[in-house]
Formats: structure tokens, C-alpha cells, sequence
């Protein structure tokens, strides 16, 4: 399905991923964790076409090479974005952020079907289709995020950071959705400093450090991996030894202190 | 009574004019120092046509509009799309685009002057009066204002119950969120530039037919239209036309209550009572 290798993206002379890969199946979710200023959104927007790539980046979707390509033509190969601080269309109503949605040539003829699916997952979202987003609570945001995107009928659902400022319940709430999201065959690839929630529902787990993937595991694995407990599910860092916990760099404190420090350089907040 | 009624009628051709500043502005993020050039050009088309071919300005539009709009296309592609494409954020596309439609106004204003001379112009066309509740008015500007809803309200159907109109309302919402959603949106600013510039126009031909004009009164038109963008608030199609009619009726009011050179100074006052109090719109609710 989603296939990326050897991506890079730099702003100016600061390099912000180099030499990532990934791929993302249908059906599975992906989960990518790191530190603030990782990496994790370019690297979403990378994909999305948002921001420029590198040369000798490749990304393919369904087999056909996407990078390079301006963003709205992303979107008609089957990527839709979920982007931090969700990106919906404040001044529309539930109903006109939905129909934009849909707006993509490979969306026209499921409209009805995916507001069957939304409404199934989000109810609350049939029962107030007239109200102007701007005016809702984050989680309903966030609610009409998923679904405007949902309606372009992606293969794959890129989402960055949804749980941001949402109570614990409720982004219990929202990764049981995207559970079910999954469940009904789309790919998801997550990006999230909640990596309890996330390693939970996730099939897959990727660890980003200074722009640069510095692991990769099954969810499981990963959740029950002391050094990953350590560095990002705030467990006790005197468990295992760090460097010998992984055939991986990560849990490596300095660099997670480091790679804090360079949040402001990423430019990818 | 006779102040509502020619208020009203003035302010429909006024709402042809903004909306057309509306779509380049709010939009395509374009501002456009040049648009009431584009509504010169189109009252002195309009009589050209008028005396010299005959045609009725209201057909003409069927001529000039399509005309504006292949213009504006142009303009937008050649002109605009470069300084787009280059701007890091919308300040800096605000700054370009000010500058190069400012010198995009001098070379019309050139060419027209150059053509035209700095002469008035006026024609006569339907220049009999019309009575509306027992009181005669001039048929043309009721013909203008009918014309004007006439145009406007295709507009709103196009906006509003179209998928082409509802990305051209996308892009003026959030054009980063429109791209996500399969949205060309350099495709659609250039067409909603485009499509802004023709109502521009329609608005010329209707103001031709019951208004004096002459070469180098773009400006004062360029500045009406952006009082009235900024009174409804920008890219706000409901709020910008609510905000033509006001003019019209506070700009009849004062020519007629109190002195019709005061018209300009009543417009202003306008604008910076909007400006201290509502500076997100009339219409919008909390902060722009």
C-alpha cells in the first residue's frame, strides 16, 4: 500500500528527516512516537506533499511513485491528512466540512456510503450537522477532522497528533475509533506522544529520533520493551540497560533531551 | 422614503462591484489595487458599444463579462501566480500584490487616458422616469439594479450549490485545508480571480448606464469596493453584499439630508466606524 523509503526533507540548511522508511498495510495501524521536534509531522506533510522532499526520496502508493506531487493530487491517490490543530474548515458547517470532503474525484460516488460510516462512528456529528465547527468542543473538532477526511475515501489515513488537548477519556474514546476505522479496512499511519494509547490499538510501531527512524517493532513488542517503556512511557529508566535492550539507539536520554531542544529549529510545529 | 428606494438601487450595482473585490481579495488573496480600473474599462466598453454599435449595455455584458474574465485570467497568470508561488505567508503576498496592482492601476489608468482623454463620459440609455410607490425614478438605475440581483443571485447559486463554488468558498475560508481536501487551489484562486474581475465589470456596464464616468475615477471605485469588502468582512460573500447597500443608502442619505459633496467624508466615516468597532465584519461573530 503506502510505501516510503529513503525520505528526506530539510527547511534551509537544518535537515528535518533523513533516510526514513516506512509502509503502511491496509487494515493496520502504524504508530509513529519521538520526542517533540523528531520529525513526526514533516514527516506526515512530507507524504502529504505539503512540504518539498528531497531528491532521491520515494514514496509510492499502490505501487505508483506519489512523491513530488502538488497535495491535491495526493489526496486523489488515496492519502488524506488529519493535520495537528486539525485543519477544519471553522467558519462551515458540519455538513459543508463533510461535502468538501468528498470533494476528490475518487470520492464522488461513496458519498452516501461514508456518511453511513461516519455517523455509525460519530453520531453526535449526524445530530448536529448544521452547527458551524468553530463553535464546537475540540473532541467534536477533532471528530470532523477524521470524517472530512474519512470522506475522501482514502486507503490511507495519515493523522497527526489527534489526541492533542483532549481529555484522557475522550482520547480513549477517539483511538477506539480509529480501531474501528482500521477494523473496516483503511490503513492509518498515527503520529502521537501518547504511546500507551497509541501502542495499544497500533499493529505496528516506528521510533523517530533526530529526524531519522531509530526503530521498529511490533506494537506489542514495543509496549513491553523496557528502554521504550522508559523513554516514552515514562516507566523506570533503571529496568534494563538501555543499549542492550534494542538492537536500536533509542531510550537514549541525552538524545531525547537534545532533540527537545531542537524543537524550535524543526519548524515542523 | 425616496432616500431608501435610490439607496437601494445604488447599492445594487455597488454589490456587483464588491462582491467582484470579494472573490479576488477574500479568495484568491489577491488585493487588487487595479480592480476599479477593470470597471472603468468596462463603462467605457460598454459605450463604446452603446453608441457606436448600438447594443444594449445589458446585452453587452453578455460581451464584456466573458472578456473580463479571459483578462483577469491572464492577468492572474502571468502577473499574480509568480508572486503566489514565492510568497512564505500571506503578509507577504498582501505587500506584492498591493505593489504590483498599484502599478498594474497606473498602466490601465495610461492606456485609457491615452485613449479617451480625461473627459467626462455619459450616454443616454433609458433616461425616463420610472415610478415606484407614486414617485418617478430613472428607469436605468431601476434596469442596473434589477440586472445586479439578477447576476448576484447567479453568483450565490454558483457559490453555494456548486462543486466549483464550493471550493472557490474553501479557499476563501482556509486554502491550507483546502488542499487536503483534493483542492487545486492555485487552479481555483486563479479562477475566482478571474470570476471576480467579470462581476467587476458587470458592475461598470450597469454603473455606464445611469453615471458619468471618465478615465482616472478607478481609484475612488477601487476604494468603495474595499470599504464595503472590509465592512462585511473579507471573503464574507453575505457580508459584503448587507455592506454595499449600506453604502448606498448612508451615501444617498447624506448627498441628499446634507450636502452631496459629503458623500466621500460620510463613506469614511463609515469605514472607520467598522474598522474601530466590528474590524472582523458585520456579519462575523468574534475575532477575524
Amino acid at each position: 500500500m503506502l510505501e516510503v523509503s529513503n525520505l528526506g526533507v530539510r527547511y534551509g540548511r537544518h535537515i528535518a528527516l533523513q533516510g526514513v522508511s516506512l509502509r503502511v498495510e491496509k487494515g493496520e495501524i502504524s504508530v509513529m512516537l519521538g520526542a517533540n521536534g523528531a520529525g513526526k509531522s514533516t514527516l506526515l506533510k512530507a507524504v502529504a506533499g505539503i512540504v518539498p522532499s528531497e531528491p532521491g526520496t520515494q514514496v509510492r502508493m499502490n505501487g505508483r511513485a506519489i512523491s513530488g506531487l502538488e497535495a491535491h493530487r495526493i489526496v486523489e491517490q488515496g492519502i488524506a491528512l488529519v493535520p495537528e490543530g486539525r485543519g477544519v474548515f471553522g467558519d462551515l458547517s458540519v455538513e459543508e466540512n463533510l461535502a468538501l470532503g468528498a470533494f476528490a474525484k475518487r470520492a464522488r460516488g461513496t458519498k452516501q456510503s461514508t456518511l453511513q460510516l461516519i455517523f455509525g462512528l460519530f453520531p453526535r456529528l449526524a445530530e448536529r450537522k448544521r452547527q458551524q465547527v468553530r463553535t464546537m468542543s475540540g473532541g467534536e473538532q477533532q471528530m470532523v477532522a477524521i470524517s472530512r477526511a474519512l470522506m475522501s475515501r482514502p486507503d490511507i489515513l495519515m493523522l497527526d497528533e489527534p489526541s492533542l488537548g483532549l481529555s484522557p477519556l475522550l482520547s480513549k474514546e477517539l483511538f477506539r475509533s480509529l480501531k474501528t476505522i482500521a477494523e473496516s479496512g483503511y490503513g492509518i499511519l498515527l503520529v502521537e506522544q501518547n504511546a500507551k494509547l497509541s501502542l495499544k490499538i497500533a499493529d505496528r510501531g516506528y521510533l523517530i529520533e533526530n529526524g531519522a527512524i531509530a526503530g521498529e517493532d511490533t506494537a506489542d513488542n514495543l509496549r513491553h520493551n523496557p528502554a521504550v517503556l522508559s523513554a516514552y512511557l515514562g516507566g523506570r529508566a533503571s529496568n534494563a540497560p538501555i543499549s542492550t535492550a534494542l538492537p536500536i539507539a533509542l531510550g537514549d536520554v541525552k538524545a531525547i533531551a537534545d532533540s527537545i531542544k531542537n524543537i524550535d529549529r524543526s519548524g515542523g510545529h | 422614503m425616496q432616500i431608501l428606494v435610490t439607496g437601494t438601487l445604488l447599492g445594487g450595482t455597488y454589490a456587483l462591484i464588491a462582491l467582484g473585490l470579494t472573490l479576488q481579495y477574500g479568495a484568491a488573496r489577491i488585493m487588487n489595487l487595479a480592480n476599479g480600473e477593470t470597471l472603468v474599462a468596462a463603462c467605457f466598453v460598454a459605450f463604446w458599444l452603446f453608441s457606436r454599435l448600438g447594443v444594449n449595455p445589458i446585452l453587452g455584458m453578455v460581451i464584456i463579462a466573458p472578456a473580463a474574465l479571459v483578462l483577469n485570467w491572464l492577468i492572474y497568470a502571468w502577473l499574480l501566480r509568480p508572486l503566489v508561488r514565492r510568497a512564505k505567508n500571506r503578509g507577504m503576498l498582501e505587500v506584492d500584490s498591493i505593489l504590483a496592482t498599484f502599478g498594474l492601476l497606473f498602466l490601465f489608468q495610461g492606456l485609457m487616458l491615452l485613449t479617451f482623454g480625461g473627459a467626462y463620459f455619459n450616454y443616454k440609455f433609458l433616461a425616463e422616469p420610472f415610478s415606484i410607490l407614486g414617485t418617478p425614478y430613472a428607469l436605468n438605475r431601476v434596469v442596473a439594479f434589477v440586472a445586479g440581483v439578477l447576476v448576484s443571485s447567479l453568483l450565490y447559486l454558483f457559490l453555494y450549490h456548486t462543486r466549483q463554488g464550493a471550493a472557490v468558498r474553501a479557499i476563501a475560508v482556509d486554502p491550507a485545508s483546502a488542499q487536503l481536501v483534493a483542492i487545486d487551489v492555485s487552479r481555483t484562486a486563479g479562477f475566482s480571480f478571474a470570476l471576480g474581475g467579470a462581476l467587476t465589470a458587470c458592475g461598470g456596464t450597469l454603473l455606464s448606464t445611469f453615471y458619468t464616468f471618465n478615465a482616472s475615477m478607478g481609484v475612488l471605485f477601487t476604494m468603495k469596493a474595499l470599504i464595503i469588502v472590509i465592512m462585511g468582512g473579507v471573503g464574507d460573500i453575505r457580508g459584503a453584499t448587507l455592506a454595499a447597500f449600506i453604502l448606498g443608502l448612508s451615501e444617498t442619505a447624506v448627498a441628499s439630508l446634507i450636502d452631496p459633496g459629503l458623500t466621500l467624508a460620510a463613506t469614511y466615516a463609515l469605514f472607520i466606524l467598522v474598522l474601530l468597532f466590528r474590524p472582523q465584519g458585520i456579519l462575523r461573530r468574534g475575532a477575524a
